[in-house]
C-alpha cells in the first residue's frame, strides 16, 4: 500500500514537472494571440492633418468568445479620448463581408487604443464596421508604413487574435474636377419642302406640315420667327399670286370665310423637361395660333414671331402647316409656290 | 485610206456614249439629291453674347456651330439686327435697313463653310469698331444653308431654316447714360387665399446702353423680416435702351400651395391655354401656413459704369386662408355648443338630485 502511494506520488510529481517545468527546458513558446486571417483599416481620407472616419475589417482564426475589438492606431494619429464620440455603422461594407457582430460605440479610448464592443465572431467570417465620428481621428503628417494593430479580445480583456495594418498618409488625396457646360441652342427643321395634300380649290387645302424642334439650356428661353418670300403663293408661269389672307392683328384668319394663303403654327410638344413653357402670346405668336383645320396667320415678308418659350427645354416641337383656298377664277398653273424662312434664337 | 482601224472607231464611239450615259446618270442623281426633303439640324453656342469694347478698337468673339444632321451641310452666316419687341425680353428680328452701318463692322473668319455630320466649327467674328461708335449695337448672326435651292415639285413650297446667335455690343464711352427705373412693382392680386404670389417688376431703361439689373425681393411680416428672399433676374436678362422689361417672380413657399397641374409630366392647360392649378397639401410644411399682411421690398442693383446703383420698391398684400378659417370657426362653434349642452345636462341632473 505504501509502495502504491509512492508510485502515485511519483507519477503526480512527474506529471507536474512534465506539464509545468519541462516545457521551459524544451524551449516551447509561451501562449500568444494568433494572427487574424485577414485584417485592414481603410480610412475615408488619407490627406495629412485631416479628420477622418474609416472602416475596420477582420477575420478571426481562433475559436473563442470575443467581447471586444481593440484598434491601435499608428503613432502620430490624433485620437479623441471620449469613447462616446467613436460612433459606428455597418453600412456600405464590402459585399463579401458581414456586419461586425455586436459592434457599437466605443467602450474605451485611451491614447492610440480605441476599444469597441464585439459579439462572438465565427472563425473564417470577414466582419467589418465603420467608425463614423467626424472629429475622432486626425491624420498625421504625410508618411508611409504607419503601422497599427487590430486585436480581438476575450473578457478581461485577453487578446485572442491580433494583426498589424499599415497606412500611408499623403499631402493631398483629392482630385478637383471642373467642367464647363456651354449655353447651346439646337434647332432642327424636319424638311426643306412641304406639299399641299391636293390641288388648290375653293375649299381649304393644307400641307402635310413640317416640324421645328428646339432644345436649349438658355435660362431665358427661346423665340422663333417666320417670314414669307412673297407673302403669298406665287406662280411665275401665270404671273400671279395667291395673296396671304387677313392682316397681322394677333388673331388667326379662318379660310372658312376667306380666300388666300395662311400659316398655322401648332405647339405639338411643350417638353416636360426644362423650365420653359411654350406660348403663342399676343404680339408673339397669337397670330399663327390656328385653332381648326382652316385657320392660320397672315404671312409677311418681314420676320414675324410665331412662338416663344420662357425657359430651358430638351425638345419643344412646333408644326408649321400652310393652308390655302382660292376663288374659282384663280388662274391655273402648276408652279404656285412660296419660301418660308424659319429662324429661332435664345432670348437676351 | 483609214488612219485607224474600223474597230477603233467603233470603240471610240462606244466609250463616248458610255461616258455621256454615266454623266447624265450622275446628273440625274444630283438633281434627285437636291429634291430630297432634307432636314436641317444645327447646334450653336454660346447665346447670347455680351461684348464690351471702346471706340476705335477691334474685338473678336467665337461662334460655335455644329451640324447635328446626317448629311454634309454647307452653311452661311447672315447678318441681321434685333431690338426689344415688347416687355419680356423677346427680341424682334430685323433685316438690314438703310443707315445700319454698324453691320459693316463685322467680318467672319469663314462666311460660308462646310460641316460633316456631327462636326463642330468655330467661327471668329471680328468687330472693327470705329472711333465714332458709342453705346449699344445689337446683332443677330443667322446660320442657315448656303444654298437651299430645293427643286420644287408641283404643289410644293420651300422651307428654309436657320438659328440665330444674338450679340449685344457696347462701345463704352464716358458720356454713356446708364439708368434704370422701376415703373411698376406689383402683385397679381392684393388678396390671396393661398400662395403663390406673383410679383411683377417692370423696369425701364432710360439710358443709352443695355443694362442687366438683378437683385432680390425680401418678404416681411410685421417685425418678422426676410420670411422669404426671392431672386429677380438671376439669369441676367438685359434691358435694351428706351425699352421696358417685366420680370416675374413667384413666392410659392407656403402651405397649402397652388401648383400647376401636370399629367404625364406635362402641364395641364385650360381651354384658353392657361395652366390649370391644383391645391397641394404637403403636411411637412404646415409651419408655412401663411396668414396676414405681408410687405415685399424690392432691392435691385445695376452698374452705372462707376458704381452699383440700387433701385427699390415696396408692395403689400394679404394672405387669408378664409375657407380654412370658416371651417375652423364652424368646428369651434359645434364644439362649444356641444360642450355647453353637455355641461348644462350634467348640471341639471346634479341640481335635480340635490333638490330631491
Amino acid at each position: 500500500m505504501k509502495q502504491l502511494t509512492r508510485s502515485v506520488m511519483s507519477v503526480a510529481v512527474l506529471s507536474f514537472l512534465f506539464i509545468f517545468v519541462f516545457p521551459f527546458f524544451l524551449g516551447v513558446e509561451k501562449a500568444e494571440a494568433a494572427g487574424l486571417q485577414q485584417s485592414s483599416v481603410r480610412l475615408d481620407r488619407l490627406a495629412a492633418s485631416t479628420t477622418t472616419g474609416g472602416m475596420v475589417c477582420a477575420k478571426s482564426v481562433t475559436a473563442s468568445i470575443e467581447t471586444t475589438v481593440k484598434v491601435t492606431f499608428p503613432t502620430g494619429f490624433a485620437t479623441v479620448d471620449t469613447p462616446a464620440n467613436w460612433t459606428v455603422t455597418t453600412t456600405n461594407i464590402p459585399t463579401d463581408a458581414t456586419a461586425w457582430i455586436g459592434i457599437g460605440t466605443a467602450s474605451a479610448a485611451t491614447g492610440q487604443d480605441v476599444t469597441f464592443p464585439s459579439g462572438d465572431m465565427v472563425v473564417g467570417t470577414l466582419y467589418c464596421f465603420n467608425f463614423t465620428g467626424t472629429t475622432t481621428l486626425t491624420n498625421p503628417t504625410a508618411g508611409n508604413n504607419l503601422v497599427g494593430t487590430i486585436t480581438t479580445q476575450l473578457a478581461g480583456p485577453t487578446a485572442i487574435d491580433s494583426s498589424n495594418f499599415a497606412l500611408s498618409i499623403v499631402t493631398n488625396d483629392q482630385i478637383v474636377v471642373t467642367a464647363t457646360v456651354p449655353a447651346t441652342f439646337t434647332f432642327a427643321l424636319s424638311g426643306n419642302t412641304d406639299t399641299f395634300s391636293g390641288n388648290l380649290s375653293t375649299t381649304t387645302a393644307s400641307t402635310a406640315g413640317k416640324t421645328v424642334t428646339i432644345a436649349t439650356n438658355a435660362a431665358l428661353g427661346w423665340v422663333a420667327w417666320v417670314k414669307s418670300a412673297n407673302a403669298g403663293l406665287s406662280s411665275a408661269s401665270a404671273s400671279t399670286t395667291i395673296a396671304t389672307a387677313g392682316s397681322l392683328d394677333n388673331a388667326p384668319s379662318d379660310l372658312a370665310s376667306l380666300v388666300g394663303y395662311v400659316l398655322d403654327v401648332d405647339i405639338t410638344t411643350d417638353s416636360a423637361t426644362g423650365t420653359g413653357t411654350v406660348s403663342q402670346a399676343s404680339n408673339y405668336g397669337a397670330e399663327y395660333n390656328g385653332t381648326n383645320t382652316t385657320s392660320g396667320g397672315t404671312l409677311a415678308t418681314t420676320f414675324q414671331p410665331i412662338a416663344a418659350s420662357s425657359g430651358t427645354t430638351d425638345g419643344d416641337v412646333l408644326t408649321l402647316i400652310e393652308r390655302a383656298k382660292i376663288t374659282a377664277i384663280q388662274p391655273a398653273a402648276t408652279d404656285y409656290t412660296d419660301t418660308l424662312t424659319v429662324v429661332a434664337a435664345g432670348r437676351f | 485610206m483609214h488612219i485607224f482601224p474600223t474597230n477603233f472607231s467603233f470603240k471610240v464611239t462606244f466609250f463616248s456614249l458610255l461616258f455621256l450615259f454615266v454623266c447624265s446618270l450622275s446628273l440625274a442623281f444630283s438633281v434627285s439629291a437636291q429634291t430630297t426633303d432634307a432636314g436641317l439640324r444645327l447646334i450653336t453656342s454660346p447665346l447670347p453674347i455680351n461684348l464690351v469694347t471702346e471706340p476705335g478698337k477691334t474685338i473678336t468673339t467665337e461662334l460655335k456651330v455644329k451640324n447635328g444632321g446626317t448629311q454634309k451641310e454647307t452653311l452661311k452666316i447672315d447678318l441681321m439686327k434685333f431690338n426689344a419687341y415688347e416687355e419680356s425680353g423677346k427680341p424682334q428680328l430685323l433685316e438690314r435697313e438703310a443707315g445700319d452701318d454698324f453691320l459693316n463692322w463685322v467680318t467672319f473668319s469663314e462666311p460660308t463653310f462646310t460641316l460633316a455630320p456631327d462636326e463642330w466649327k468655330t467661327i471668329t467674328a471680328t468687330f472693327v469698331v470705329p472711333s465714332t461708335a458709342s453705346f449699344g449695337y445689337y446683332y443677330a448672326f443667322v446660320f442657315s444653308r448656303a444654298d437651299d435651292g430645293a427643286q420644287l415639285e408641283t404643289r410644293q413650297t420651300a422651307l428654309v431654316g436657320g438659328t440665330a446667335i444674338l450679340v449685344l455690343l457696347e462701345a463704352r464711352v464716358p458720356d454713356a447714360k446708364r439708368e434704370v427705373s422701376v415703373t411698376e412693382f406689383s402683385v397679381d392680386k392684393k388678396f390671396y387665399e393661398f400662395l403663390p404670389t406673383t410679383f411683377s417688376v417692370k423696369l425701364k431703361n432710360t439710358g443709352s446702353v443695355h443694362i442687366a439689373p438683378r437683385g432680390n425681393i425680401f418678404i416681411n411680416q410685421g417685425n418678422t423680416k426676410n420670411i422669404a428672399i426671392l431672386e429677380v433676374n438671376s439669369e441676367k436678362g438685359n434691358i435694351l435702351p428706351n425699352s421696358s422689361r417685366i420680370f416675374d417672380t413667384k413666392w410659392n413657399d407656403g402651405f397649402p400651395v397652388y401648383t400647376e397641374k401636370t399629367q404625364d409630366g406635362k402641364t395641364v392647360l385650360d381651354g384658353e391655354g392657361n395652366p390649370v392649378y391644383e391645391l397641394k397639401w404637403d403636411w411637412n410644411n404646415t409651419s408655412k401656413l401663411r396668414f396676414g399682411k405681408y410687405t415685399a421690398n424690392l432691392l435691385l442693383i445695376y452698374d452705372d459704369g462707376h458704381r452699383d446703383v440700387p433701385i427699390e420698391g415696396e408692395v403689400t398684400f394679404w394672405v387669408v386662408p378664409w375657407r380654412m378659417l370658416i371651417a375652423l370657426t364652424v368646428i369651434a362653434i359645434f364644439f362649444f355648443v356641444g360642450f355647453r349642452s353637455t355641461v348644462r345636462t350634467v348640471w341639471n341632473k346634479l341640481f335635480k338630485r340635490i333638490k330631491k
